[in-house]
């Protein structure tokens, strides 16, 4: 496997919209179910970019990312049985890699929250791939926007972001939050989010 | 309870841009997703093959010219041992030399960059492959069942290694 190859469908992942990845996965997970070589392959190769930054969102060390995503495909493999409708396997994913990034989180000694490491990255001073990609004026105005907000909310948002229709009742677990909750603090961290972007004069 | 909502179209563009930023700031590992395909295909393998692990690799060279290199790769699971001597042979390809411990027979099969060669093992548990290409490769010695009396022995595999 090539590395240009895999970044290639890395970035293709990031921009797609989640609901053509959820049918991109869809697709390959029937393939795979029947049979057809490389269609395990085309799943992992679709998802892994949407899991790590779920995973990611939960504030896990890139190690344990790492883990907790390889544990999420294992599991999988040795249950795929019970998946019925292959239109489901997406959801399926996100809810095992974020079930397993929060127990993997309260386990805790390794894990650094989200926002502190995030933001090292960015204000790293070596040049890095980190200030290559955020070269773009309009993700470093975004990014200074994001910063503003409380961690909870950031990680809301990279958990919505990602993953199309996330399932309330397991996030606010997850979040420790009320379930009634979640969409209301998702609106509000997404007003924020706005004022914060018009105040410094860019489009919401 | 569960409750799900698809965000709005008229955020869909913000969540567009957050993820692209997210995407940028916080990339994926490069290796991440070849590390699990491989770790996938060695789970994958089902209940007929069974993994050995790699025990011994040792290189010896015979006088001082590397082209007269040959190299030992020793796999076991505790019962049975696949040993395999590499050496060079003809115009940059390898000879492989291999040896089934306890003996038996059965066919072994090794695949370099996606060709395929078989071979039956010797009584003695004997094989070899005079002519492989350089490459990643892998070894199997399939599983073998009798007739009448159903399956005997289950099927092996090595990890991946370099020709």
């Amino acid at each position: 496997m090539e590395e240009g190859n895999s970044l290639h469908t890395y970035s293709d992942s990031s921009r797609a919209q989640p609901a053509e990845l959820w049918d991109r996965a869809a697709a390959a997970f029937t393939a795979w179910r029947s049979g057809q070589p490389g269609g395990v392959d085309e799943l992992v190769r679709t998802m892994t970019p949407v899991l790590w930054n779920v995973v990611r969102a939960y504030g896990l060390a890139q190690d344990l990312a790492q883990d907790v995503i390889q544990s999420t495909w294992l599991i999988l493999i040795r249950r795929a049985d019970t998946i019925a409708d292959p239109r489901a396997v997406a959801a399926w994913l996100t809810t095992t890699a974020r079930r397993e990034a929060w127990r993997a989180a309260s386990r805790g000694a390794r894990s650094i929250a989200v926002s502190d490491d995030v933001i090292e990255l960015a204000l790293d001073d070596e040049p890095s791939a980190e200030d290559v990609a955020l070269a773009d004026d309009g993700d470093r105005r975004l990014w200074a926007c994001v910063r503003t907000l409380s961690e909870r909310c950031q990680r809301l948002l990279r958990i919505v972001a990602f993953d199309e229709r996330p399932d309330y009742a397991k996030l606010a677990q997850d979040l420790s939050m009320p379930v009634g909750s979640i969409g209301p603090t998702r609106g509000r961290c997404l007003s924020k989010l706005k004022d914060a972007l018009l105040a410094k004069g860019g489009t919401a | 309870m569960t409750t799900r909502i698809a965000p709005s179209d008229d955020n869909r563009d913000l969540y567009a841009r957050l993820r692209g930023m997210w995407s940028r700031l916080d990339p994926m590992p490069e290796d991440l997703v070849d590390d699990i395909l491989v770790r996938l295909a060695t789970e994958n393998l089902g209940d007929e093959y069974a993994l050995l692990t790699l025990v011994e690799h040792s290189e010896e060279l015979v006088g001082t010219r590397s082209l007269s290199e040959s190299r030992t790769l020793e796999f076991t699971d505790g019962a049975i041992t696949i040993l395999l001597r590499v050496s060079p042979s003809g115009s940059g390809t390898r000879r492989i030399d291999g040896w089934l411990a306890p003996a038996s027979t059965g066919t072994l099969r090794i695949v370099v960059d996606g060709d395929e060669h078989s071979i039956e093992a010797s009584p003695e548990g004997r094989f070899v492959f005079p002519d492989v290409a350089l490459g990643r490769a892998r070894m199997w010695l399939d599983p073998q069942s009798d007739e009448e009396s159903g399956p005997v022995r289950r099927g092996f595999t090595t990890p991946e290694f370099e020709l």
